[in-house]
């Protein structure tokens, strides 16, 4: 990796191999010419470009407001899991249900989980039983880059159904930078810590020939989890130890790209992941046996591949397809049934189909089609159960218009849902239109100061859990809608010494519809209704900043604050309406300062939130939790070294993002990676 | 509260020092013995399991005060999780801890004096309900047991076996009836009644009852009534009658679906909210004639009932219901005996059973 500027960042070592001066003179040239979304909305000639060049960090200039880390900004992160960088991100809540193996969901601007969806290396994940993806299923290795849209991503072939959540969480793993010269590259990590932690992973790319490389990733991670808490009940303060918290995972995943000439690329993953853990459940005054017996077993296999291809310098396509098998399995031998206990059994399948073309007309006009076909099953060992299989068919329009300071996109979204199911009754189909508009301008070109809104109208369906779940579901659920309305502005300047960026986005959401669970009869019967509305308005700041203090001596600085009023406003005869919903916190935020030295590099990490409410509408203390780490890498030509140790939660701070489900403590972490 | 309510309360209470009735508690066949007016009412509110939120709130009558977290603030620390029932024997209350599986036993005034955990080893019994007779505590758990508990040594000295999710226990013509729920075997829940005898501390015989019975007490009458949830489907919930001479179901009382009653001499109050309707409902029955009439007669609407007492002393009727949401502070409703409005006061999260301190 090299250094061009300090502020566009690191330039992969891609721009060794033949083409590379041509390219880096196209890149520096184009980058520094325009405004980076007009890159963006080029039809991509060189197709290297978009896959190797990192954009202005975090900050990048859209019509949506975008957050990104790439690998350097994770490299200097002392961060345990993925969810937890996620939490640097404004206008985020993960709810966090603690420890490794712990429940972790991401809801963007108090819309709730359920609205944001998650892609991986370009495909959107699923779970069409839950409609949330747990974020603890990610890893956070090899990662290259994390995003946070809301409303559109911007990529002329984004996929239908990734515009048709409210918020998009993309990951992208690292793709091999290979060429003649050097043919292979591996990397050989060993990660060890607190609470039984263990973590080795491999990673191996290869160049088989000009046009075609793969990777390889196995990681396995064990942890027992077993970490020391404090709760208090009243006026008492306990110390207790979190038991059932084991976490034994494995991630195993190839890629192939082929790359045939410079118009055309197809890359192709298989995944395979298995993972058994404990869950310790909440904390239960008293009843010193809650956490015993309860396990997870999972165990995900897919296969995904896409096709992009660049018909002229006008147009462009991709064609992708994904197929899923995810099992799911809960034991719970202490449950007081009459068989001694419950073992219930779930299998996910899923189908994707996905195309998409962009055509240019002109330098001002470009209009994208996309269009999804997915389908989804569950089937589960639970009494009765419907058995549900869902065709859902997403279609989207989108025009744009850019010029070299006006920037606007109008697009409709058109969605068909239909449910089947073996037993018991269908939930009505659903046929929806969703429109979205945005505008952005950049009215002071040499100033990069830059201002954006945007208007968005999403909705998803209900879960198959929701409707379907045995005696719990309710198959007359309505889809629940989300709309946004957002306004904001950036600000980026740059010289020698370094790069500064800011952003600041104003919005408000309402959520209708909102889907609840309420019990029914007893408290261990529980069913869904409509019963929700949610109206919420906040700010999203955003800073990022680096400064060259000396020859070799970086200081980094990254900071985002969150101000979020979610207010419940679905019954006036409730005592929570008009009341912050829960686990929502009004004030939140995030600081990351790294000090990059050539003979060390320092990062501290502060994470707060003010306080929240829980479900029952009692007050959770606000907290903060700070880590910091230290590491080092040893070159020896092609061949590195890399040490690197981190406390986490470096004051000991006692909290719960879940109300009774208590965080880790003070902890340590050490890794050692070698990259040949 | 106004004025008149005020005015009318307490003569309602003086007049309740005059009438004679009987406790809930100390069922006898004739109304002889007078009963005091209390001078408190405690709520035991369930809370909602795993947030260790339940709670016992305090309603003073004389002050018309209501502390909802009464428990913590006499001791310093909460009640745990899924409080389920609640009930007063030799000058002591005790209460049922679900979730947190034990029972906590008190004073009058809400201080603790002996947490009795209750686990089959390392597993949770799940305690459900209780009942008392000649100086022993009776508990029933989801795990089949009822636990006998001395109540001089507040230690368990027995346990005995009902049948699937005991839900329900009360004493009648001295045996011990337990309501076996089988609530966690859903869809297959079970319908009887374990009879136990007390001397041997045996079940004896079971009796076939409406699907997934719950809560059962013991009339004034000697006879026992019986709440049972129906299958929240195809059967509905239902109030049934059993002679206790005979073991026999003397009485299936239709369009009885509820979720508590309350007995009053010959009067049996009981409660429901209807999921389809989404409606609450409130009727009296008089149990000489088996007619039921609706018991609010001004109106007042409920927003989910969950629980009804009777003070024996007054004739008042209180009903309890959670928040329409179930997750934040019910309230708990106070009726004179003709179906009036007297006053509410706010307890805590879905609030249940309730004890008046005499």
């Amino acid at each position: 990796m090299l250094f061009f500027t300090p502020f566009f960042g690191v330039v992969s070592a891609a721009f060794r191999h033949g083409k590379g001066a041509t390219l880096l003179t196209l890149l520096f040239f184009l980058l520094l010419s325009k405004p980076i979304m007009a890159q963006r909305d080029t039809v991509h000639v060189i197709p290297e470009v978009t896959v190797t060049a990192m954009p202005l960090p975090h900050l990048s200039n859209t019509t949506v407001p975008l957050q990104t880390f790439n690998a350097a900004n994770l490299a200097a992160m002392n961060v345990l899991q993925l969810s937890d960088v996620v939490k640097q991100f404004a206008g985020v809540t993960v709810k966090d249900y603690g420890g490794i193996g712990g429940l972790k969901t991401v809801s963007i601007r108090g819309l709730g989980p359920t609205h944001t969806a998650v892609s991986y290396d370009g495909q959107l994940m699923g779970d069409a039983q839950n409609g949330e993806i747990d974020l603890s299923k990610l890893s956070l290795d090899h990662v290259k880059e994390i995003s946070l849209a809301n409303g559109d991503n911007e990529d002329p072939l984004e996929s239908a159904r990734a515009f048709a959540s409210a918020g998009l969480l993309s990951v992208v793993t690292m793709r091999p930078h290979l060429d003649s010269l050097q043919r292979y590259r591996a990397e050989a990590t060993m990660q060890t810590g607190s609470f039984g932690w263990i973590h080795p992973s491999w990673w191996m790319a290869n160049r088989w020939s000009r046009h075609l490389s793969t990777t390889l990733y196995l990681e396995s991670q064990y942890a027992n989890g077993q970490y020391p808490f404090t709760i208090h009940n009243g006026d008492s303060i306990q110390h207790l130890q979190r038991t059932n918290s084991d976490v034994h995972l494995f991630h195993g995943e190839a890629n192939v790209f082929y790359i045939p000439d410079s118009l055309h690329q197809l890359t192709a993953k298989v995944y395979a992941s298995g993972g058994a853990r404990g869950l310790p459940g909440a904390v239960i005054f008293y009843n010193p046996y809650s956490a015993q017996g309860q396990r997870l077993y999972d165990n995900d296999y897919f296969l995904q591949a896409r096709f992009t291809s660049v018909l002229s310098k006008k147009s462009q396509y991709a064609v992708s397809a994904k197929a899923e098998d995810a099992i799911t399995r809960y034991v719970d031998p202490y449950f007081l049934n009459s068989s001694g206990g419950l073992d219930n059994q779930y299998r996910q399948q899923e189908y994707d189909l996905s195309g998409s073309f962009a055509q240019r007309f002109n330098q001002q006009w470009q209009l994208s089609l996309a269009s999804d076909v997915v389908v989804n099953h569950l089937s589960a060992n639970l009494y009765q159960f419907a058995q549900p299989s869902r065709v859902s068919s997403y279609s989207s329009v989108k025009g744009r218009y850019a010029n070299s300071w006006f920037h606007a996109e109008a697009a409709l979204l058109s969605t068909f849902v239909a449910d089947r199911v073996a037993l018991g009754n269908d939930s009505p189909r659903h046929s929806r239109l969703s429109p979205m508009v945005s505008v952005s301008a950049d009215p002071f070109q040499q100033l990069h100061w830059q201002w954006r809104a945007f208007y968005k109208e999403t909705f998803r369906m209900p879960t198959f859990n929701e409707l379907y779940y045995t005696g719990i579901g309710n198959t007359r659920l309505k889809p629940e809608t989300a709309q946004q309305w957002n306004v904001g502005t950036s600000y980026w300047t740059s010289g020698s010494v370094g790069y500064l960026s800011f952003s600041i986005d104003g919005y408000y959401n309402r959520v209708i519809n909102k889907i609840v669970a309420v019990p029914s009869g007893n408290l261990f019967i529980w069913s869904m209704l409509n019963l929700g509305l949610v109206s919420i308005h906040g700010v999203d700041m955003s800073l990022r900043g680096e400064t060259r203090v000396a020859n070799g001596i970086h200081v980094t600085m990254e900071g985002s604050y969150t101000y979020q009023s979610a207010l419940d406003k679905s019954n006036p005869q409730n005592s929570t309406y008009n009341q912050q919903i829960a686990y929502t916190p009004e004030n939140s935020g995030a600081a990351t300062a790294g000090l990059l030295m050539p003979w060390m590099n320092m990062s501290y990490t502060l994470l707060f939130s003010g306080y929240r409410y829980d479900l029952s509408h009692s007050l959770l203390p606000g907290y903060s939790d700070s880590s910091m780490a230290l590491w080092r890498k040893f070159s020896w030509h092609h061949t590195s070294l890399t040490v690197k140790g981190e406390f986490l939660n470096l004051w000991n701070e006692q909290y719960a993002i879940v109300k009774n489900y208590p965080m880790p403590g003070r902890s340590w972490r050490v890794s050692v990676g070698i990259v040949f | 509260m106004n004025q008149k309510s005020v005015i009318y309360f307490v003569s309602a209470l003086f007049v309740a020092l005059i009438f004679t009735s009987c406790s809930k508690d100390v069922p006898t066949l004739s109304k002889t013995a007078v009963t005091p007016g209390a001078q408190s009412l405690y709520v035991l509110n369930q809370g909602t399991m795993n947030q260790n939120n339940s709670t016992l709130t305090m309603y003073n009558l004389a002050d018309s005060a209501a502390t909802t977290d009464w428990f913590t603030t006499q001791n310093g620390v909460g009640l745990g999780d899924t409080g389920n029932d609640m009930a007063i024997y030799g000058g002591k209350i005790y209460i049922v801890m679900n979730v947190s599986s034990y029972v906590e036993v008190t004073d009058f005034k809400g201080k603790a004096l002996k947490q009795i955990p209750l686990f089959n080893g390392t597993v949770a019994r799940q305690p459900r309900e209780i009942a008392f007779y000649k100086n022993k505590v009776y508990v029933c758990s989801f795990d089949s047991s009822v636990v006998r508990i001395d109540t001089t040594t507040l230690a368990v000295d027995g346990i005995t076996k009902a049948g699937s999710n005991p839900d329900g226990i009360c004493v009648a013509n001295d045996k011990l009836y337990v309501s076996n729920s089988g609530g966690l075997n859903y869809p297959n829940y079970a319908n009887t009644v374990s009879v136990i005898d007390i001397p041997t501390f045996t079940q004896t015989k079971t009796i076939t009852v409406v699907t997934n019975p719950f809560t059962l007490k013991a009339g004034d009458d000697g006879k026992v009534y019986l709440l049972s949830r129906g299958n929240y489907g195809s059967i509905a919930g239902a109030l049934q009658q059993i002679d206790p001479t005979t073991d026999a179901v003397t009485a299936t009382y239709p369009g009885s679906a509820a979720v508590d009653f309350a007995l009053d001499g010959t009067k049996l109050y009981y409660c429901n909210f209807d999921y389809s309707t989404m409606t609450s409902s409130v009727k009296v029955m008089d149990l000489t004639t088996n007619t039921a009439t609706d018991f609010i007669t001004d109106g007042t609407a409920i927003p989910l009932a969950s629980g009804i007492a009777v003070d024996a002393a007054t004739g008042n009727v209180y009903v309890a219901s959670s928040a329409s949401d179930y997750v934040s502070n019910g309230t708990v409703y106070c009726f004179d005996s003709t179906g009036k409005k007297l006053f509410s006061f706010a307890a805590g999260v879905n609030p249940w059973k309730m004890v008046f301190i005499r």
